[in-house]
């Protein structure tokens, strides 16, 4: 079942093409990496998902809704959750608060009883604390819950973002390379992690450059080299695929054997 | 395990004894002058209030506070004297005339950022002042308008500074308790999370163009409520309190007395309004010692007085639990 499709998308900057001509769709309750060398556009992709960026030309839509109109925030309510490849949590927030900042998008308190603080906005508030509390157990950042987000250590910055998206209650979890910099017992809880998610049915398509990682973790793999697909297709099938072992090795590897 | 303290609870003894304290002043030490000078604390705390919402909080550094406080003071004098209304209708139309003047020209420049926001509200403030001089027909130019009636509601005339220092008061902690909560629910965190952050913000879902609006309306209601109270104390209104050079101070005040606390704005307030009156003959030099004040709070104190009050308390209370043990 399709559930994030992108439509022949185009990101023109100036004369340059982030992304030409771009179309994949992923599919409900799987991990999917996207994948590519530096450059290949990944990030910007993720941005026209994400609304951060408008596509030049295509479609974007989720569940046969068009995000193409919608702004950032329009987007986070219909169910796509983010994290950036440098962590942006809130730092002079709590951690607690940074992951209440995505729960209090379920709550629809105005502002009148918000300053007059009535029952209803107090009943309210105790129910975005226990939510956020529950989204920092699941990923165990329980302990850290009144220090400044500006203080954690990167690992768990990386973590708290996926907790503050999770908050969101999201369909769609897009994740900017979120095992960079982890230490390999991190990367293993982080797989945990993410499987644990996809449990909840919550799909993940992430941008990865651990392969190891990716290749253990992910069911289906989109891999992209300047701008456009160069492949897709089951693990397995991506890691024999010659037209990305070449743009991976910078090379054709039948003409190196040749020239050799 | 209950992790989560609710601080309110802790603050409400010594906010009583404060607020108490406030209130029997003017019974206790009935002095005209030093009266009237609280009543201009109170309506500059009303004023800092929106000021400190949208600078402190929001962190849009807003130089157009003294416009509305204007438009709210012209509002208010117009309709109780050319229209002959009665005060509570000037009073609500020093409050409705700014907010619509906020939310007309806030959807466009509030898109802009740091300074050019600063300077698109500063633009915004001389066009204000050029209509209070220049539209004689309306605010009568440069003389302006003159026997205003005092403030009159549930048939008690507010005509003598004890009296009006109740009314200012009690507004003044009204508004500071609403804008407490307010800071304190979940609109208050979406601010915070906007100053630190725009772009994760709005992938959290919050309506960053919305909520700066929401805040500059808000801010803009404050003051024009202060300037509505301003003028039915004085009962005569011209265009000189409103220039940028009250915005400017209207920032100092909040920056003194600490941005990201709402204390801040009371203590910004005393210290602004009481410090010409305490420096004599030596006046004429306030703004150098105002601005000499302000460079050294940016340097050693970020967070204002409010701060270092905080972090003395915190000292405090870490001493004596250091000493129990």
């Amino acid at each position: 079942m399709t559930h994030l499709v992108l439509d022949n998308i185009t990101k023109r900057f100036g004369g340059l093409n982030a992304v030409s001509d771009l179309s994949f769709s992923t599919e409900k309750n799987k991990i999917t990496a996207l994948i590519g060398p530096n450059g290949a556009g990944k990030t910007t992709t993720f941005n026209l998902i994400s609304g951060l960026l408008k596509p030049t030309y295509g479609k974007v839509s989720l569940e046969d809704q068009n995000l193409n109109e919608l702004e950032p925030h329009q987007i986070c309510k219909i169910g796509i959750g983010r994290s950036f490849q440098t962590p942006h949590i809130f730092p002079n927030l709590t951690t607690l608060e940074n992951v209440m900042i995505g729960c209090q998008l379920q709550t629809n308190t105005g502002f009148l009883s918000c300053g007059l603080n009535i029952s209803s906005a107090r009943s309210d508030e105790r129910k975005i604390i226990d939510n956020a509390y529950e989204e920092l157990k699941f990923l165990n950042l329980e302990k850290y819950c009144h220090q400044m987000a500006g203080t954690l250590p990167l690992g768990q910055q990386r973590l708290l973002e996926i907790a503050r998206a999770l908050a969101t209650k999201p369909k769609l979890l897009l994740l900017d390379e979120p095992a960079a910099g982890l230490t390999q017992s991190e990367l293993n809880k982080l797989r945990e992690h993410l499987i644990k998610i996809k449990d909840r049915n919550i799909s993940i398509l992430l941008v990865e450059h651990n392969m190891r990682f990716v290749f253990k973790t992910v069911e289906y793999i989109i891999v992209m080299n300047f701008g456009k697909k160069l492949a897709e297709g089951k693990p397995d099938d991506i890691s024999k695929n010659e037209n990305v072992i070449a743009a991976y090795l910078g090379q054709s590897p039948k003409v190196e054997y040749a020239s050799a | 395990m209950n992790i989560f303290t609710n601080s309110r609870f802790k603050k409400i003894p010594f906010v009583s004894t404060l607020v108490f304290l406030i209130l029997v002043f003017p019974l206790l030490y009935p002095d005209s002058f030093t009266v009237t000078l609280l009543v201009f604390v109170g309506i500059y705390v009303i004023v800092c209030t929106g000021l400190s919402l949208i600078f402190g909080f929001a962190g849009q550094l807003s130089l157009t506070q003294a416009a509305f406080y204007g438009i709210g003071a012209y509002s208010s004098a117009l309709m109780t004297t050319k229209y002959s209304l009665p005060f509570w209708i000037g009073f609500s139309s020093s409050a409705i005339l700014p907010a619509l003047v906020a939310f007309i020209i806030g959807w466009p420049i509030l898109r802009l950022k740091h300074f050019y926001l600063a300077m698109a509200t500063l633009a915004f403030s001389e066009i204000t002042m050029v209509f209070f001089i220049q539209e004689i027909d309306i605010t009568g130019g440069p003389t302006g308008i003159t026997r205003i009636p005092p403030a009159k509601l549930f048939g008690i005339v507010f005509d003598t500074p004890v009296k009006y220092f109740f009314l200012v008061w009690i507004l003044a902690l009204s508004i500071l308790w609403f804008a407490n909560n307010l800071i304190e629910s979940k609109i208050g965190r979406s601010l915070r999370a906007i100053s630190d952050n725009e772009i994760a913000a709005s992938a959290m879902g919050i309506n960053i163009a919305a909520m700066k609006t929401f805040m500059f309306v808000m801010s803009a209601i404050l003051a024009g409520i202060g300037g509505s109270l301003y003028v039915h104390f004085v009962s005569f209104v011209n265009p000189d309190p409103f220039s940028v050079s009250l915005s400017v101070l209207l920032v100092i005040m909040v920056a003194v007395g600490g941005v990201r606390s709402l204390w801040g704005s009371v203590l910004g307030a005393i210290f602004i309004t009481i410090l010409p009156s305490l420096l004599g003959a030596y006046k004429q030099y306030s703004m150098l010692i105002y601005g000499t004040i302000l460079i050294l709070i940016l340097m050693f104190l970020p967070d204002g007085i409010a701060g270092l009050i905080v972090s003395i308390i915190k000292n405090i209370n870490l001493q004596s639990k250091s000493l129990k043990e």
